[in-house]
């Protein structure tokens, strides 16, 4: 399935807990806030935002990775565009 | 001295039924009890239901409301996320997951040897696993005036920011306190245009961890943002009548309306000095989370976590470890083995210079720390050693050698 996965660097401080669960979705810059990944590649370079195909079991682990930021700064829509998360 | 959140007997005072009526014996029926409503045990009770719908949980807390993220405070009061965006869980999800969640409560005794605890408003709740997650006390002035803040707790946010709706502008503010939290204090008040002086009894932030290129430049750094520093000024007294007029410290007095007070953070343990539990700076565990007692287990801002990338046990005091150990312990309790090999880490922004710990930073526990860049470079980074391994780092305004160090450090 397609998913869209977005993060707020305004929010995002670093804390690194969705690259913890999710590397291969999630990598910290420079600036100290996380790109968002296609399997471990950044294609057409570095983004806070990008549409990826998953399974289901990429997807679970990749809000796993939403959950776990303390400011909650992952957001996660599904094809349709529909927020999968925060709920 | 330390603060603490309310008594809750005070508040309810009269008995509910116990919500586990008899022990139970094996998995299915097993009976665990929680005590800390904050990531920690939020995370251990969430993932203890996502393994097992069977067995029972209760979180005993202290705090009246329900889960919220204390990192999202300072956004909160910058105006950056709605008050209602704080709080990661609604009333309704301890009992959409069968969570039986006790607010406003604190344990006041743990008998491991019969199982149960006994909570402030007199019941006995027993326990076949206990988690204790029990976070940490904000250490205080030893007065008070209004015009005084902590920050920690979410009442301390709604507090500060009471009293800064009050003030003019412009309007001279005062931090005390040389961490993390007077570094949000400052942030915060910068928000909001205020004049403001910053006091710490050492020569730096972090005096026990940053070499003095690294507090050089965060000191030159809040210089050239307009930022007063008054390092070495140990706190003599408030100044004032009702309210806050200004600080007299050893070094140089100076004028505030509010003061910001973040002079660290205490395991809250005086309470298990007779458990029988091996306490140190906080409760001792190893990295599975587990103590000296059977079927006991610690976690989050309580615990003393043997680090197996340093071989040192301490307390790691990050959101993101709470929560990690809070999981491993739900998956330990269900019988898995599973251990926290987390490298920690800390980010802080002040003003705009980025300041990121990583790992085992502590300078007695290592035995030799290496500096690279330096002040006039504009970055330095620390890096921690233990019988030559790294084992942590801290980056001042040099980004870009994280992932470099935390692979270092994981080996």
């Amino acid at each position: 399935m397609k998913i869209k996965i977005k993060v707020d660097a305004d929010l995002c401080i670093g804390a690194a807990a969705c690259v913890v669960v999710a590397p291969e979705t999630f990598q910290l810059n420079n600036d100290n806030k996380a790109d968002v990944l296609d399997h471990s590649e950044a294609p057409n370079g570095p983004a806070y935002e990008r549409e990826i195909e998953v399974t289901e079991e990429e997807l679970q682990n990749i809000i796993l990775g939403a959950e776990s930021c303390p400011v909650l700064a992952v957001f996660v829509y599904d094809e349709a565009g529909k927020q999968l998360f925060p709920r | 001295m330390t603060r603490q959140g309310n008594n809750c007997f005070r508040d309810n005072p009269t008995p509910s039924p116990s919500p586990f009526v008899a022990k139970g014996e094996g998995k299915h029926d097993m009976k665990i009890i929680i005590i800390g409503g904050g990531i920690a045990g939020t995370a251990c009770a969430e993932e203890l239901r996502k393994l097992s719908s069977e067995v029972e949980i209760a979180i005993v807390s202290e705090e009246h409301t329900p889960l919220y993220s204390r990192i999202l405070l300072p956004f909160y009061l910058k105006g950056k996320v709605e008050r209602e965006r704080v709080f990661l869980k609604d009333e309704n999800w301890y009992a959409e997951n069968n969570i039986e969640w006790l607010p406003g409560l604190r344990v006041e005794k743990i008998d491991h040897k019969n199982s149960f605890v006994e909570l402030t408003d007199g019941r006995e709740l027993p326990f076949d696993k206990l988690v204790i997650a029990g976070g940490r006390d904000t250490r205080a002035l030893p007065e008070d005036l209004r015009g005084v803040a902590y920050l920690w707790m979410l009442d301390d946010a709604d507090h500060l920011l009471q009293l800064i709706s009050e003030q003019p502008r412009p309007c001279a503010v005062g931090v005390y306190g040389g961490g993390l939290i007077a570094c949000e204090f400052i942030n915060i008040f910068q928000n909001f245009n205020f004049e403001i002086t910053v006091a710490f009894r050492g020569p730096g932030f972090w005096s026990r961890v940053l070499d003095k290129e690294s507090s050089e430049l965060i000191n030159r750094h809040l210089i050239k943002n307009n930022i007063k520093v008054l390092p070495e000024a140990k706190f003599i007294s408030l100044q004032g009548e009702k309210e806050l007029s200004g600080v007299e410290t050893d070094k140089e007095n100076f004028a505030c309306k509010i003061l910001g007070v973040g002079i660290g953070l205490e395991p809250d343990i005086s309470w298990l000095q007779d458990s029988g539990l091996n306490v140190g700076k906080g409760i001792k565990v190893n990295e599975k989370m587990k103590t000296n007692l059977p079927n006991i287990f610690a976690i989050g801002d309580t615990a003393e976590v043997f680090d197996v990338h340093s071989g040192h046990q301490r307390i790691m005091g990050t959101w993101t470890a709470a929560q990690f150990q809070g999981r491993i312990a739900a998956q330990n309790i269900l019988g898995q083995e599973e251990v926290f090999d987390q490298v920690t880490s800390s980010t802080m922004n002040i003003l705009g210079l980025d300041v990121i710990f990583l790992g085992d930073t502590d300078r007695e526990w290592a035995d030799e720390v290496k500096v690279e860049g330096s002040l006039e470079e504009g970055g330095v980074v620390q890096i921690f050693y233990k019988k030559q391994k790294a084992i942590g780092a801290t980056l001042i305004n040099r980004n870009s050698e994280r992932a470099r160090l935390l692979a270092e450090i994981k080996g």
